[in-house]
């Protein structure tokens, strides 16, 4: 009964604030203070709601608990909450408290994802956050902006047209929608359905072949958004890959491993060899967004039922490595969004002179790049470290290309330290706009946890999540 | 109370030890010490004389020493070491009494002091020594003093020069430091005692002691066992060899020319009384072994050791006639010395050896050892007075000399005695000895050897009588130096004395032969040696006499009646001018030696420096090593360092750029080559999946 409240409380909370918020179109910083205590307390409720589990899974009268999904919501709920803070940018906007009311819509289908029972909630919820985050890309009402949501919207449409045909073969399989069982069906079948679930999903990671809008959009969006969105979109693909590959794993045996290992290697040096030669900033970020979908995928590759596989290792690395992930990617872009205001641009040159100007920023960021290199004790060490030591053993092979990848990653991740910090160049940082001071603070944030979570807390975390 | 005796070779020894500790204090307390030492020497080699005397037999005190050698230390007093011992020490108590003088102003008192009484200590124990072992270790003392007492003016001042500087024979100088010349007696010396040494070694693995009884005793066995080894002959040569280098004898007898740089006691000392005295002692050490061995073993070791021994006089013989025809020439005082002291021993060889080859076993011993006495009384006195000569000419040449009668009248009359004596003038001590050494050889047979000996004695009787009229009665030839005038008591009285007791023994000599021949019969290793016999050959004698008496008349007649300008004639006379250089360049020998073997040498070493030093080491570790480093490093660096370097920083990067392009190229930005990505890749792999897991059929 507890439980059942406060799963409708995590899903009540935020649509019904996110419907609200329009009607405070005069009082926009009401509407951001309202987002911001909301966000807050979501954050606790998930925390609770972890707490009260007891168990890795829960299964309620209309929902579906895992402690994965309790634990990515809970990371995706602070980073989104640092992301609204960081964008009071937004609030000068002509489209007023749209960007905190969409981002409330956004993780509402998160968070609708995260508990359904059946495949039919599991796409409701998808389609919320969907269409909130094509919506939520445009706000910015500038050209690129412009072109970012419109080829997400067409090719996440075309991506949402495969995850509903998965479902329809899975429902043929299944002869109904609950996600409680395995799917009995001949091999191509079930192949179909993952690679169908693998397309949908990935194209919102960022999957290569399926990646295409990703680039685009986030390089040229405006970076705040991004900031906003980029973290709820991995959230939900890991959460819905992690709940179909539940009706799959045990069917496809090895076949899994193989599959995921696929799109993990594709992926992990698509976006690896994308970002080396960038010389965007903001785009470089965005090829690392996809080489870290590679990443993520070998936590689901270690789900497989293969001798050897340490699958605690794998979900404790999806949990970690996508806190690691949201985090950095929230504080970077809020980075970007800070420099792109002051400099009008978000070019790697720009970049040149911030660690004279503004040592706290860079260093911040300097952190936070770290940390998507993996430089322990940061948290994207330990989420890389029990994603590659989840395979180590059933594919070595896996984690000899994906420690590769890492190494070619350093470098890119360096040009940007280096061009900071021992490149000459000039960055008034005192002319920025007060609503600057937001994003720089939340960029601290993030990375001050991206340090104090990997010394302990985030292990915590991971180890109840999956015990 | 024997025991005392051993103080005998001890005691200079230890006056050597005291003059080192007394560094500092001069020459008055240092030389004394020396001198005192010197003279316990004497008193105890005096001792040991007569108590060899009056117990007719050998005095022989032995200490354990060297166990594994089988060698003792002691004294060891029989008839032939007690009269050598006697010889030894009392002249060198004589002329460091004159050194007390003549170095006075020495300032290298130390180093003097202790190097004297250093030669005199290892003379004494190579005197006295019972065994080859610790006659070796005496023998290599005097070297090594030897070295250092003819270098002892090594800053090589000229006036310390021997020969005429700027002159060169065959392109070789003839001039030498005192330096050179130091170093010239140990190297000259050092060959013949590796030949030494050898033969002693020899004797101890044959025998396995080096003791003059064990020798004596297994004469037969070793000589017996080396001759079937057919080695007999090698042994004979080698074990001889340290004695003929130590006496100067032919070819080893340049080093004794030139020895005349050390200051002219040290010159007294080797040439009188001591060092190149060794060798002619260690022959008659040795005789009397051989001559048992030739009776002991069968014929061919008699003929073997007659062989031997005949090469010996040989040697002898043409040491004393060559070294006679160059002292004939010489232009300094001290060098005509030299050569003569070198013919002497000639003589002394000669005369041993022939007499042993008399088959009577004393005849060599007697006709060595008493021309041994008489030399060393002679010379002796000679090389003092004419050290008083330089000291008082400032000059070691005898053109700078000439008519020192009027001012040195006691030292004329020294010189004057001592060089009749040397001459062979009856009744003087020299010509009774030198006649014996001519006797054993006529009583030998030897003919060639005889003839050479009675033309040396001529020599002598030229080239002292040249002498003594240069020196004392001629007028000077250059230049006159100051005033000269008679040395002190010190410097004068040794050399009177000598030669006084030259004159007396002379005078006595028919008596005192007899015992001294008959003593070294007796007492002599402690076997019957049995008696002597001499029988004058008067007719040879008188013939001696007489030819020694007209050759001595030669310069008188030339400079003294007929009043010829030393040079003079020689001039403008090519033959006498080339007999001349010849001659006074010692018949080139030394020019001989400088070219072929220190050249040679030097030549084999330069050539072995070039080529294998330079050629082959130098090469290898200064240019092949290096290299190949370098061509190793080089090809490293072109091939594999190179490789990795393209590799890593343009193979690598090019290809991370290109693929890195490639990859931005897909990002087309186009939204329907995206779209087409997806839909593609979709169906590409699942159909790809299906093929592999053999799904469906290509």
């Amino acid at each position: 009964m507890m439980d059942s409240l406060l799963v409708l409380l995590l899903i009540g909370l935020p649509a019904s604030t996110a419907l609200v918020i329009p009607l405070m179109e005069k009082r926009k910083r009401m509407a951001r203070l309202t987002a911001l205590v909301i966000l807050i307390a979501i954050s606790f409720l998930t925390i609770a709601i972890l707490a009260s589990l007891g168990a890795i899974e829960k299964t309620g009268s209309f929902y579906a608990l895992t402690g994965i999904s309790v634990a990515i919501i809970f990371y995706a709920t602070i980073s989104e909450l640092l992301a609204v803070y960081g964008s009071e940018v937004t609030l000068s906007w002509p489209t007023g408290a749209a960007f905190q009311s969409l981002a409330l819509i956004m993780l509402t289908g998160v968070y609708v994802t995260a508990l359904s029972k059946d495949l039919l909630t599991l796409i409701s919820g998808w389609i919320l956050t969907s269409i909130a985050s094509y919506a939520m890309t445009a706000l910015a009402k500038d050209n690129p902006s412009a072109e970012g949501a419109a080829k997400y919207a067409i090719m996440g449409s075309a991506s949402s047209t495969l995850l509903f045909l998965g479902v329809a073969v899975t429902f043929a399989s299944l002869r109904g929608l609950d996600m409680g069982s395995q799917i009995a069906a001949p091999l191509p079948t079930l192949l179909l359905i993952s690679i169908l679930f693998i397309a949908a999903t990935g194209f919102k990671m960022g999957v290569f072949p399926f990646h295409g809008w990703l680039p685009d959009t986030y390089g040229i969006t405006y970076p705040a958004i991004i900031s906003a969105i980029s973290l709820v979109a991995k959230a939900l693909a890991v959460i819905v890959l992690f709940k179909v590959s539940s009706l799959l794993v045990q069917s496809l045996g090895v076949n899994w491993l193989y599959l995921i290992a696929l799109f993990s290697i594709l992926t992990m040096l698509y976006g690896n060899l994308g970002a080396l030669l960038q010389n965007n900033t903001q785009r470089l970020l965005a090829f690392s967004s996809i080489a870290h979908a590679g990443y993520l995928l070998i936590g689901f590759a270690s789900l497989a039922p293969v001798a050897g596989s340490i699958p605690a290792w794998g979900l404790a690395g999806l949990i970690t490595q996508y806190a690691a992930y949201s985090l950095a990617k929230v504080g970077s872009f809020l980075t970007l969004s800070i420099v792109k205001e002051v400099k009008g641009s978000t070019e790697l040159e720009t970049l040149k002179g911030l660690g004279r100007e503004d040592p706290v920023l860079a260093g911040a960021f300097t952190v936070l790049l770290l940390s998507l290199m993996g430089m322990p004790p940061l948290l994207g060490f330990w989420g890389k470290l029990y994603l590659f030591a989840s395979v180590a053993f059933s594919a070595p092979w896996l984690t000899a290309i994906a420690l590769l990848n890492t190494a070619i990653s350093v470098a890119y991740y360096a040009r940007i330290i280096k061009t900071m910090y021992f490149e000459s160049g000039r960055i008034e940082m005192h002319s920025a706009k007060a609503d600057l001071k937001a994003a720089r603070r939340a960029v601290i944030v993030t990375a001050a946890l991206s340090v104090l979570l990997g010394l302990g807390p985030a292990h915590v975390l991971a180890m109840y999540s999956i015990k | 109370m024997e025991d005392a005796l051993i103080l005998a070779w001890l005691a200079p020894y230890l006056g050597a030890l005291f003059v080192l500790v007394a560094h500092g204090t001069g020459r008055r307390v240092q030389g004394t010490v020396s001198v005192v030492s010197i003279l316990v020497s004497a008193v105890l080699s005096t001792l040991g004389l007569l108590e060899t005397l009056s117990k007719g037999a050998p005095v022989h005190i032995a200490y354990s020493w060297v166990r594994s050698l089988n060698v003792t230390i002691g004294v060891y007093f029989d008839a032939l070491s007690s009269l050598m011992a006697m010889v030894v020490s009392w002249l060198s108590f004589l002329i460091s009494v004159y050194s007390l003088e003549y170095m006075e102003e020495d300032p290298s008192q130390t180093r003097y002091w202790f190097f004297f009484t250093f030669f005199v200590g290892s003379m004494m124990l190579l005197v006295l020594a019972d065994n080859f072992v610790t006659m070796f270790i005496g023998w290599e003392g005097t070297g090594l003093a030897s070295y250092a007492l003819i270098g002892h003016w090594f800053t090589d001042e000229e006036e310390r020069w021997v020969g005429d500087p700027g002159r060169r024979a065959l392109g070789i100088p003839m001039w030498f430091e005192p330096s050179h010349a130091g170093l010239r007696a140990l190297v000259f010396t050092r060959i013949g005692d590796v030949g030494m040494i050898t033969g002693i070694a020899t004797l101890h693995s044959l025998i396995g002691s080096t003791s003059l009884h064990a020798v004596l005793e297994e004469a037969g066995t070793w000589s017996a066992q080396l001759y079937s080894a057919g080695i007999l002959s090698a042994f004979l040569a080698f074990f001889m060899l340290g004695a003929l280098a130590k006496s100067a004898q032919i070819p080893f007898h340049e080093w004794l020319v030139t020895a005349m740089t050390g200051p002219t006691s040290v010159s007294a000392l080797i040439h009188a009384a001591t060092m190149v005295k060794a060798g002619v002692y260690f022959l008659l050490r040795t005789t009397p072994l051989l001559i048992v061995a030739q009776h002991v073993a069968g014929a061919g070791v008699h003929h073997v050791i007659s062989n031997f021994l005949y090469y010996i006089a040989l040697i002898g013989a043409l040491t004393a006639f060559v070294m006679g025809t160059m002292a004939v020439v010489s232009r300094e005082l001290k060098l005509i010395l030299a050569y003569s002291t070198a013919s002497q021993l000639g003589y002394m060889f000669l005369g041993t050896a022939a007499g042993a080859l008399t088959g009577e076993a004393l005849m060599g011993m007697a006709a060595g050892m008493t021309h041994l006495m008489s030399h060393a009384l002679f010379k002796a006195s000679l090389f003092l007075a004419a050290g008083a000569v330089i000291h008082a000419v400032h000059s070691r040449f005898i053109d700078d000399m000439g008519g020192l009668a009027k001012y040195m009248k006691l030292t004329f009359y020294a010189t004057m005695l001592a060089a009749l004596s040397l001459m062979g003038i009856p009744p003087f001590m020299g010509f009774w000895t030198k006649d014996l050494v001519l006797l054993a050889a006529e009583e030998a047979g030897l003919s060639l050897i005889l003839l050479l000996g009675i033309a040396a004695a001529c020599l002598t009787a030229v080239y002292t009588a040249r002498m003594v009229i240069r020196v004392f009665l001629y007028k000077p030839v250059g230049e006159s130096h100051g005033h000269p005038h008679e040395p002190g008591l010190c410097m004068l009285l040794p050399y009177t004395l000598l030669s006084l007791a030259g004159l007396i023994l002379g005078l006595s000599w028919p008596i005192a032969e007899e015992e001294i021949i008959g003593f070294l019969g007796k007492a002599t290793l402690g076997v019957e040696l049995g008696e002597l016999h001499i029988e004058m050959n008067v007719a040879m004698m008188a013939l001696t006499v007489a030819l020694v008496s007209v050759f001595a008349g030669i310069p008188i007649y030339l400079y003294q009646i007929k009043g010829l300008e030393p040079y003079k004639a020689i001039k403008g006379r090519p033959l006498l001018n080339a007999i001349h250089s010849f001659l006074y360049d010692r018949w080139l020998i030394n020019s001989l030696y400088y070219r072929v073997i220190v050249r040679g040498f030097a030549a084999v070493s330069k050539a072995v420096y070039s080529l294998w030093d330079i050629g082959v080491i130098d090469r290898f570790y200064h240019r092949a090593i290096p290299l190949s480093f370098t061509s190793t490093a080089t090809g490293l660096e072109s091939t594999v360092e190179r490789a990795i370097d393209d590799g890593f920083h343009v193979h690598l990067v090019e290809g991370a750029t290109s693929v890195s392009n490639r990859v931005r190229q897909l990002q087309t930005g186009l939204l329907n080559h995206y779209m087409l990505l997806l839909w593609s890749g979709f169906a590409c792999i699942f159909l790809i999946i299906l093929l592999v897991l053999g799904v469906i059929a290509p």
